[in-house]
């Protein structure tokens, strides 16, 4: 829904660009080693069966994760299903307070494009700062991580538990 | 969750049914002058204190809420804040008006049955949660979402309305053991059960927070407001236990916390609990968790 302004409040998108192969970046979104690697926190699908994935194992379309943040590991944080895995390049899961997130993974002059949507987000102003400015700002930090993490390895997640109140985590 | 400055007024249309909350909603501030808020219908909600005492008044009885305290106000309960000392913060988490009835329902039960049966028999009571509780640790994670609501942390509001989700099951577990307890108590009228129970429950959150102190029947039941001997036979009703017997077991599950931190002798965790006597402590630890304290630490 657009504003007086013409700005639609009810999703954002986010582009990255990371020197790696689209195989990589979809690796990264869609196993809790590549996810761990550079998100929030320690992440488990499972599956339809309800047979949690082994670690290297690619999430699918009907999968189900548990999300914990860094400081309580063996508690689940958030809920969320994971709606579309192509395999390849389109990976789309819900997140937040059920608001569909759709990363889309593609070439753009010679290097991998991560496009991040998150969507269907209310547009009340209270919401707007709530949802739409907070967890786009949430995503900036990580999206960064997730291309310093896939080009050269280092993790700009905050280790130390003693310092707070910083965007790196 | 969102994070507010203390209104003048909670009610400015003077409403008298509560307000719904469409999100968590945190009103929190440091005060440095009097506060004090016309009374309002109140919602589900934790009311806490830092920095000093502050006088929540609900129902028509005031509560002092200070350190390690929390006070849980039930949707409806009349409720009024005042303050008088500077520099005490006052916290009030209002839960989203939506959260506990869906929370509670989902316990009851479960997933699957959660999507075939409908929201028809809400909302479910908490009247039985709504008391003065002696929670340091609950108190200190309220406390510690007026950091996660004014960090910077990315994802720090997702963080925020996680944690208060666990703190809200835990709240319902809390009340649905409550109901249970309060149903062994031989009452006539519902309401009468209820006042004992919360009297009864009261007095054992304050053993519970003063276990190794110098605590006998007559100060437990002053909690209770009631006559040692009432107290004594209404918390068997309660409990099944004596309110001796459960003091034993408060300090004995403290016991066990301490020794399986390794650190400390069993001298000492006799001294951290108010044993006068490392053999007879020995022997009734024995009795609770099957081996003597010196084999649970090793195992």
């Amino acid at each position: 829904m657009a504003n007086q302004l013409g700005a639609d409040f009810s999703e954002f998108k986010l582009r990255v660009n990371i020197k790696t192969p689209i195989e990589n970046v979809y690796r990264a979104w869609t196993t809790p080693l590549g996810m761990e690697s550079w998100f929030i926190g320690k992440l488990v699908y499972i599956d339809r069966n309800g047979v949690e994935r082994s670690k290297e194992e690619q999430a699918q379309e009907g999968d189900e994760y548990a999300l914990s943040w860094h400081h309580t590991p063996d508690q689940v944080g958030m809920k969320g299903k994971v709606l579309k895995a192509n395999g390849k390049n389109l990976y789309s899961f819900l997140f937040s307070k059920g608001f569909p997130v759709t990363i889309s993974i593609y070439t753009e002059h010679g290097e991998t494009i991560c496009e991040l949507i998150e969507s269907n987000l209310p547009t009340d102003e209270e919401s707007v700062r709530m949802h739409f400015v907070r967890e786009s700002k949430g995503w900036i930090f990580y999206l960064a991580n997730l291309k310093s993490v896939l080009e050269g390895g280092l993790d700009l997640r905050n280790q130390n538990w003693d310092i707070k109140n910083v965007i790196t985590r | 969750m969102y994070l507010q400055r203390l209104p003048r007024s909670f009610n400015v249309s003077h409403e008298i049914t509560p307000p719904f909350y469409t999100d968590h909603f945190l009103f929190a501030e440091e005060l440095q002058q009097p506060y004090e808020c016309p009374e309002f219908p109140a919602a589900i909600g934790l009311l806490v204190a830092a920095g000093g005492e502050c006088q929540y008044r609900v129902n028509g009885t005031r509560y002092p809420v200070g350190d390690g305290q929390v006070f849980f106000v039930n949707r409806g309960s009349p409720l009024q804040v005042r303050v008088t000392g500077k520099a005490v913060m006052p916290a009030l988490l209002f839960f989203h008006s939506r959260l506990p009835d869906l929370v509670q329902f989902s316990l009851s039960y479960g997933g699957e049955v959660l999507l075939e049966k409908p929201f028809d028999s809400l909302p479910f009571d908490f009247s039985y949660l709504e008391r003065l509780h002696s929670d340091a640790a609950l108190r200190q994670s309220v406390l510690s979402l007026i950091e996660l609501g004014s960090s910077c942390s990315s994802f720090a509001s997702l963080q925020a309305d996680s944690q208060i989700r666990d703190m809200f099951e835990s709240l319902l577990m809390r009340n649905q053991e409550a109901y249970k307890h309060s149903q062994n108590i031989q009452a006539v009228k519902a309401s009468t059960r209820l006042e004992i129970f919360r009297r009864i429950a009261a007095a054992r959150d304050w053993m519970e927070a003063n276990y190794s102190g110098d605590i006998n029947l007559e100060k437990i039941a002053a909690v209770a407001a009631m006559n040692s001997q009432h107290f004594l036979r209404m918390f068997k009703q309660v409990y099944s236990i004596t309110p001796h017997q459960y003091l034993i077991d408060i300090k004995l599950r403290r016991a066990a916390t301490l020794l399986e931190s390794g650190e400390v002798t069993i001298n000492e965790v006799c001294q951290a609990i108010g044993f006068e006597s490392p053999f007879s402590f020995s022997v009734l630890f024995k009795r609770r968790f099957g081996v003597p304290p010196s084999q649970f630490r090793k195992v």
